[in-house]
């Protein structure tokens, strides 16, 4: 690293003013290129769309056909939990699929609910639309609200 | 019949090579026509995908006609790979769904132009409620 300094150190002093700029420049430019490169690295990657390939032309059902299921589903069996956003992401083994969402208290034990949950968004992902991509569902709950509590305290 | 993709002449159509009186031309709108209707008439497709808002922009612009843009045709020489977007009913089994509109669309374009179809994409846009069609029905 002092190695570094001592050679910008030379090469800043041997060059004039406007070169001494310019090589600054390209350090910085250099450096921003690598830090956008590692952003790139570490940031999960979002699917848009989830490719099944077919003898006659592929189904391709996209992340928002995905999200309508999940919301029908969730909203048909598990009163519970309603749901913000349902977001698809590229991981090493597979799709990732996270929900966040609102989770009412009176739903019960949250694991148990969770597990039930994502076990009934498998079975629809492979059942209804044929995708076995998506081998991970995350419950992200963000807020836990207790409606019929409120209620009570304000009647 | 031999047919070969026009170049330099009509554009997003074909040529062929019919007989000494003349040229047939195919125009992909033609297909794409051909395409909207077999996808619409297969259970389980409730339309085609788009927005309607950008549909009618387009429209009005004169771009192409709506649900045209939901489809995309690719001809090469006498075969041809069409991609079409589609929003299916929820509670359908949209592999079956999407492999009902392969075979339709195969069937109606080979029928119609002749042309070899090697492939049909079928993208599932959205799943919407059939209850929604029926109850804006009721009340009206």
């Amino acid at each position: 690293m002092n190695y570094i300094y001592q050679l910008r150190d030379g090469l800043i002093q041997d060059c004039g003013p406007f070169r001494a700029g310019f090589f600054s420049a390209t350090i910085l430019l250099l450096l921003l290129v690598i830090l956008w490169y590692l952003f790139h690295l570490i940031s999960r990657k979002r699917v848009r769309e989830i490719i099944i390939p077919g003898n006659r032309g592929a189904l391709v059902v996209s992340a928002s056909a995905v999200a309508d299921m999940v919301r029908a589903v969730v909203s048909k069996k598990f009163n519970c939990i309603t749901i913000k956003k349902i977001i698809l992401w590229r991981g090493n083994r597979g799709t990732i699929m996270e929900i966040q969402g609102v989770y009412d208290i009176d739903g019960g034990r949250l694991p148990e609910v969770a597990n039930e949950m994502r076990e009934a968004i498998l079975n629809n992902l492979d059942g209804q639309l044929g995708i076995k991509a998506i081998k991970e569902v995350i419950p992200n709950i963000k807020k836990i609200t207790a409606d019929n509590l409120n209620a009570g305290k304000f009647k | 019949m031999k047919k070969t993709k026009k170049k330099g002449g009509i554009p997003g159509a074909i040529s062929a090579e019919g007989n000494e009186l003349g040229l047939i031309h195919i125009h992909e709108n033609v297909i794409a026509a051909a395409v909207r209707k077999a996808t619409c008439k297969v259970d389980g497709v409730i339309r085609l995908a788009g927005s309607a808002i950008v549909n009618n922009i387009a429209e009005l612009i004169g771009n192409k006609a709506i649900g045209d843009r939901s489809i995309a045709v690719n001809i090469d020489g006498a075969t041809v790979s069409i991609d079409v977007k589609v929003n299916i009913a929820y509670g359908a089994h949209v592999p079956t769904v999407a492999s009902n509109v392969q075979s339709a669309v195969v069937g109606e374009v080979e029928k119609i132009t002749g042309m070899t179809v090697t492939a049909v994409n079928v993208v599932v846009q959205e799943l919407d409620d059939n209850d929604e069609d029926i109850s804006s029905e009721e009340e009206d």
